[in-house]
């Protein structure tokens, strides 16, 4: 486990999907005392749980200067998970960008050491068959989330401190609202066109303590720039919707696509492998979260999380990540 | 005849509570004046007085004082609003000031503390009330009357199912930590639930198993199991997730079904099952119906109470029966295991 023995962690987006899991592993996982910034203190129901003699709580609007350095306060690491998610378009794109400068000048005056939590999606794969850390990026002038993702990025990549951007693929996992709740509502909804069956589209998706762990790794490693974090193993968009599917006790299948949104049959479409050769150099990364016991675990969160089941069974010991690894 | 003079109140603590409950039902109040503001932070009492004014068009001078020892403005009653653990200290000053008070809930975090309160109150004469606000909401009013009257036999049974991702808009994290809260959602909205339970079916609780979420902090889910009197009870209760948010009970005559809300759809159904009636809850005296002034008729009764013209409606013993309650959970509380949670994770 990362010990960070006399490290002290500041982590925005705290409350978040991955910041959230970030701050449990590094409670019960760690020795570091964690600063947890999040947006208001309505949000701490599931920080709260954990013990709170090293986590402290920290309202910050990460776009404000002044905020960020009071929140961080004396933390040697900086993990920045926090992006643009509330107001419109420009409101997101703004405060993607300002959250990554505020952060980067707040972790320059003092920190030893910044993670960003960046994007794959970053990434232009089209064409390729595999892509890595030096493969095209979006060339997008919009207020997008892949070019506010992208400007974050670079921002960051220019702090004054050692700095980390790890490119997570599709994370998903208790807790993850675009690729978790979203789809398992969608197929509830009766969506039509979401992969299944046949397809066989490489969907790079990643279970959220995989990424955690990338994270955690980021902390401890004397290592720098862009760093892409996937999956244990390849995994089609279809067999993860099938997965998804199964949940719900549906059939797999799928259709064409034709109803979706263009990104996201862009999406579907594309066949490149995230390589992971920089992470498993760099991070000592191996993931360890199969697909099979990442939905497994997902299936148990959601059963509750619906209400459905007051009080989930045990499951069975993880099987070893199993089948090809990247 | 002349008029009594104004009942004056101070608010102690200017938090979510005071913000979202005892200041928009003061705007309707008759009688009683907001004298005062007591929060350690002057901001926030600052900012409530303004609220207060933009909200009810009032000018008066409303005092703001960081302790109620640096309190100048004299004021009849006060609303404790502070963090839970503050309850019982703020109680005894305001007595030994002759100072009646209204203790939001939990009233205290033990129940020698809430016997302190009470004993406090009773030797200065003062009225100790418990803001068990939901015993004012329709259906609490409604089904009371129902069970009182015999509509459902004998109750066997109570399920109560409640949860959402929680949203008040918090001033201070204290709700949240373990050494200012004492508890998680069982002390803080589940203090609600325990005295409807025990008022509804109008007995003492005993409970019988408790599971919770934390895991070293406070939980956000807890799943509760009790008897009152031969009443099976289930309460399971929630910050995160959303559940149905409604209320069954069962006797050997019937069932009823009801929505926790203030404004709520009541179910009644015979003992195999058809539906009898169904209809948005009846507004029973003293119910209301508009979360307003379901404060402005709490902060009405302190004052009646208070002046001696009526019993309070949630009075200590109440109080310290909640207390005890979420006392003997916490006692006999295990963790849920829950596998997603578990952290095998690390660098290498």
């Amino acid at each position: 486990m990362a010990r960070l023995d006399g490290e002290v962690v500041a982590v925005t987006g705290a409350s978040g999907f991955i910041g959230a899991r970030l701050v449990e592993h590094l409670i019960a996982g760690s020795n570091a005392r964690v600063r947890a910034l999040i947006r208001s203190y309505d949000r701490l129901s599931r920080l709260s749980e954990l013990p709170q003699d090293r986590l402290s709580f920290h309202v910050a609007d990460v776009a404000r200067p002044a905020a960020v350095r009071e929140a961080v306060g004396d933390a040697s690491i900086i993990v920045h998970c926090a992006f643009g998610s509330h107001g419109d378009e420009q409101a997101q794109f703004d405060s993607t960008v300002e959250g990554a400068r505020c952060v980067a000048e707040a972790a320059g005056a003092s920190a030893r050491r910044l993670v960003h939590l960046s994007t794959a999606a970053i990434h232009d794969p089209r064409g390729l068959e595999a892509f890595d850390e030096d493969s095209p990026l979006v060339e997008d002038e919009g207020l997008t989330y892949e070019n506010a993702k992208l400007q974050a990025e670079r921002i960051m990549l220019a702090a004054r401190c050692p700095t980390v951007a790890l490119r997570p693929t599709v994370v998903y996992g208790p807790w993850g609202r675009d690729w978790t709740i979203t789809p398992l509502q969608r197929l509830t909804d009766g969506v039509r066109g979401l992969p299944g069956g046949g397809a066989a589209h490489p969907s790079n998706a990643v279970y959220v303590d995989d990424v955690v762990g990338a994270i955690l790794s980021a902390c401890e490693r004397d290592c720098v720039g862009p760093i892409l974090v996937a999956g244990a193993e390849p995994l089609s968009w279809a067999a993860f919707y099938d997965a998804y599917r199964a949940m719900l006790g549906s059939p797999p299948g799928g259709g064409d696509g034709a109803d979706l949104p263009e990104w996201e049959q862009q999406l579907y479409s594309q066949p490149a492998m995230a390589r992971l050769d920089r992470a498993r150099d760099l991070l000592g990364y191996r993931p360890r979260v199969s697909h099979a016991r990442g939905m497994a675990l997902v299936e148990a969160w959601y059963g509750w999380w619906t209400g459905r089941v007051a009080a989930p069974a045990a499951l069975s010991p993880p099987a070893q990540v199993g089948g090809q690894t990247r | 005849m002349e008029a009594p003079p104004e009942f004056r109140l101070a608010i102690v603590g200017c938090g979510a509570a005071a913000r979202q409950c005892h200041v928009p039902g003061l705007t309707h109040t008759r009688g009683i004046v907001l004298s005062a503001l007591v929060d350690p932070v002057p901001a926030n009492a600052h900012g409530l007085a303004a609220e207060f004014q933009r909200l009810s068009g009032e000018r008066s001078p409303i005092e703001v004082a960081t302790s109620l020892d640096d309190l100048v403005t004299p004021v009849d009653g006060a609303v404790i609003a502070a963090p839970h653990r503050e309850h019982a200290g703020l109680a005894r000053q305001c007595f030994e000031l002759g100072i009646h008070c209204l203790v939001e809930k939990p009233m205290a975090l033990t129940v020698e503390d809430c016997g302190s309160m009470i004993d406090r109150a009773d030797d200065a004469g003062l009225t100790l009330g418990v803001a068990f606000v939901r015993r004012l909401f329709p259906a609490s009013v409604w089904v009371r009357k129902l069970i009182a009257e015999g509509a459902l036999g004998q109750v066997t049974s109570l399920v109560w199912r409640e949860g959402a991702p929680y949203d008040w808009p918090l001033v201070t994290p204290s709700l949240f930590l373990r050494t200012q809260a004492g508890g998680g959602v069982l002390a803080d909205g589940g203090s609600h639930v325990l005295d409807l339970i025990t008022w509804l079916l109008d007995g003492e609780g005993r409970i019988t198993s408790m599971r919770d979420s934390a895991m070293g902090g406070v939980e956000s889910d807890a799943l509760v199991e009790m008897r009152v009197g031969e009443v099976a009870v289930s309460i399971e209760l929630s910050r995160t997730r959303l559940l149905a948010n409604s209320c069954t009970i069962t006797g050997t005559a019937g069932s009823v079904e009801f929505g926790i809300d203030v404004e709520s759809v009541v179910s009644l159904s015979d003992v195999d099952g058809r539906l009898i009636r169904r209809e948005i809850s009846p507004v029973l005296t003293p119910a209301q119906a508009d979360w307003e002034l379901l404060f402005t008729e709490q902060l009405r009764n302190f004052a009646a109470a208070a002046r001696g013209q009526e019993p309070i409606y949630a009075d200590g013993r109440a109080g310290l029966e909640v207390t005890r309650l979420i006392s003997g959970s916490y006692g006999l509380r295990r963790p849920f295991h829950f596998p997603w949670r578990e952290v095998t994770h690390g660098a290498a």
